[in-house]
């Protein structure tokens, strides 16, 4: 049987609530993702006590490591990834402590492969984030991330670009970060992903794009090893890379 | 001259000083300031030669008194000059680090005039930085070899990383191409660093007020290929540096021909970059595997094995400690293996408190099975060949290592043309030298047995 769940974090805890509390085989299953067959279904009603009642006991019966495990995993959106999810908090339930070090079950190894890819592409972005000056001091970036990182790397940007007003616009997943500079942010959906018009006599990105082409050395040419950590396609918003000036 | 000549000129004249990790410190950013650093270092953007770039990385000036002969910038060669102001390098790093360019400032210099009014220069750019714009970003300083204590503890307490270069790895290569640079002059302030950094970590202990001096630690740059040195040199010496002067990183950096000298590599030589790849293969090996630089190279073979990797070709030389059992062994015994690192024998231990693995498990803690298979068992079982012996490993390694061949036998032809002569004794049997014609016939005889 499957139970659909909207797409929040929410939903998808009370769809594992209602997955426990039936005897029977079910499978989770995103709305999104989600395509009618023969096979019965019902959608699970997004009940935010319940979630937190799984948090809780999935925090104690398995620390604080397991509810961050299961959070980035989630946040990679893939397909079937649900499913592995609930046999993965099961196997918490059951062996009373995080077992994200037993590679050799399948459903650990899948959790983890999938954790890790959330992780490295957060820490890639922390670096490809370009940020572009519009007028009045506001600095806006673009990203496409294949997984929903905007929630794990906002605090980050917060803390380093404290006194500093920008947006982070995720273009994959429709969501906009917006930071007023004093400590207020605020994470909302983007609705309309306009072209913006920006101050293109912004001298520094000129600069740094005229920068990026002096320091390479030319004997030392490698184009496989930079596409291997700079994959191609980020380029088109990481800026001494993109169109406008490549 | 503008901002943006000057930043073509003096970054183009900055891009051979290859260290440019931005790692280290943890500094989390100021209530109504700018900036961070994040102690993995991030990196921010690669250039078209692979390498990575995280930090705004320049000269202050590239108009030098000296005349070293390796370097682009010496007096003698013709190349546009220009200088900064130290409040123009300030500007460039901040409006850079705004735009999540960065990660904060590397910043070097040709000697202007004299060491000391060199690196007075560069103390108030970075003062500009940390006491006017508040900026909490990495900063990496080149500190100029010759330069007084006074100044060096002024430019600890506002960097976080400092770099002394070593420039070549024998004084008398030094005294040849770069005789401006006196070796005490580079050894002594890369040992007073080293000393101020123990005392302030012993000050730190007692009160966290105390001031921070590199917190990020110190390295150095050394050019390989120049002169005629012995990777064993090279070696012996980076060890020294880990061990003596507790430094964090040594750079190597295969030599560009950039100038005519009559004892260095002719304009047309092409960088050593393979053995520049063996030497960083080999440096890893002694700071994350334990190895010592004697183990990987010794007085009767001085040079890395450029065919095959440092760690390959120690196993191959020492088949009688190996196979090593994946479920018994300790953590530097499991890191002996090649194709297992650090992050698979952390992996492998902790998946051993669930039970012995097998294979299927120790490929999931992403060990690499090509190279692990023969030098390992797993719960008593060996995947690898049914005849252990160095020869054929050899031969399959190299197949696996990108080498382009398709049969095993063209491996051996290859042997066989090269003249190669390997004598080596496993336990049990007594491994046929090697030579010319016969090194065909005899490796497909060993297969075969």
């Amino acid at each position: 049987m499957l139970i659909i769940y909207d797409n929040t974090f929410t939903g998808f805890l009370t769809a594992v609530f209602d997955a426990f509390c039936t005897r029977d085989e079910v499978e989770i299953i995103c709305e999104s993702r989600f395509m009618p067959t023969l096979e019965s279904y019902t959608i699970s009603q997004t009940n935010k006590e319940k979630a937190h009642k799984v948090l809780a006991v999935l925090e104690e019966k398995a620390g604080k490591s397991a509810v961050d495990t299961v959070y980035t995993t989630w946040l990679s959106h893939r397909d079937g990834i649900d499913t592995v999810l609930v046999d993965y908090i099961k196997l918490c339930m059951k062996m009373e402590h995080d077992p994200i070090d037993m590679r050799q079950n399948e459903t650990v190894y899948k959790v983890a492969k999938t954790a890790r890819n959330v992780s490295e592409e957060c820490h890639r972005f922390l670096g490809f984030i370009r940020f572009r000056k519009l007028e009045d001091d506001i600095f806006i970036a673009d990203m496409t991330p294949d997984n929903d990182i905007l929630p794990l790397i906002k605090r980050h940007f917060i803390d380093r670009f404290h006194d500093q007003k920008f947006m982070i616009r995720d273009l994959s997943y429709k969501r906009i970060l917006m930071y007023d500079g004093k400590g207020h942010s605020v994470v909302g959906k983007l609705s309309d992903a306009a072209v913006l018009d920006y101050a293109n006599n912004d001298e520094f990105e000129h600069m740094w794009c005229s920068y990026y082409k002096v320091m390479t050395i030319k004997e030392r040419l490698n184009p496989r090893c930079q596409m291997n950590f700079m994959p191609k396609k980020y380029w088109k918003n990481i800026i001494e890379k993109s169109p406008i000036y490549a | 001259m503008d901002i943006k000549q000057k930043l073509e000129i003096l970054g183009d004249a900055a891009k051979y000083d290859v260290s440019c990790a931005s790692s280290g410190v943890n500094r989390s950013g100021k209530s109504g300031a700018l900036g961070s650093t994040s102690k993995c270092g991030i990196c921010h953007t690669w250039t078209d030669d692979g390498r990575c770039m995280s930090l705004l990385k320049i000269l202050m000036s590239n108009v030098c008194v000296y005349d070293c002969a390796y370097c682009q910038n010496r007096r003698s060669n013709d190349v546009p000059r220009a200088s900064f102001t130290p409040r123009e390098i300030a500007e460039l790093t901040i409006q850079f680090y705004r735009r999540n360019y960065i990660e904060g400032l590397f910043l070097s210099s040709a000697v202007l005039g004299t060491p000391e009014k060199t690196m007075e220069l560069m103390i108030y750019a970075l003062q500009i930085l940390r006491r006017e714009y508040r900026f909490g970003g990495y900063i990496h300083v080149k500190v100029i070899p010759g330069a007084p204590s006074e100044l060096i503890d002024q430019i600890g307490v506002l960097a976080d990383r400092v770099s002394v270069n070593m420039e070549l790895p024998t004084k008398s290569a030094l005294q040849l191409f770069a005789p401006d640079k006196k070796h005490e002059a580079i050894i002594h302030p890369m040992q007073y660093i080293s000393d101020r950094c123990d005392e302030t970590a012993l000050e730190r202990r007692k009160s966290r007020f105390a001031e921070r001096f590199v917190p990020g630690g110190q390295s150095t740059q050394m050019i390989v290929g120049a002169s005629r040195e012995r990777d064993l040199n090279i070696l012996r010496l980076s060890e020294g540096m880990y061990e003596q002067m507790k430094l964090k990183r040594v750079y190597y950096s295969a030599y560009i021909p950039v100038g005519n000298h009559p004892q260095l590599p002719a304009l047309i030589t092409k960088p050593p970059l393979l053995r520049e790849h063996r030497l960083y293969q080999a440096d890893w090996l002694m700071r994350f595997y334990y190895f010592k630089a004697n183990e990987i190279v010794t007085e009767q073979n001085p040079d890395l094995d450029l065919e095959l990797d440092p760690k390959c070709n120690y196993a191959l030389n020492h088949l009688d400690l190996y196979p090593i059992e994946i479920n018994t062994a300790d953590y530097e015994m499991l890191l002996r293996i090649p194709g297992i690192g650090p992050k698979s024998a952390r992996r492998i231990i902790a998946a051993r408190k669930y039970g012995r693995l097998d294979e299927n498990g120790l490929k999931k803690t992403g060990a690499v099975m090509k190279r692990a298979k023969y030098f390992s068992t797993v719960n008593g079982k060996y995947y690898g060949l049914h005849s252990f012996t160095p020869d054929v490993i050899r031969c399959l390694l190299r197949d696996g290592n990108g080498n382009g061949q398709i049969s095993m036998l063209d491996d051996i032809k290859q042997l066989e043309n090269e003249q190669k002569e390997m004598i080596l004794i496993n336990s049990n049997t007594l491994v046929p030298l090697l030579s010319g014609a016969n090194a065909y016939a005899e490796a497909e005889a060993i297969l075969h047995s």
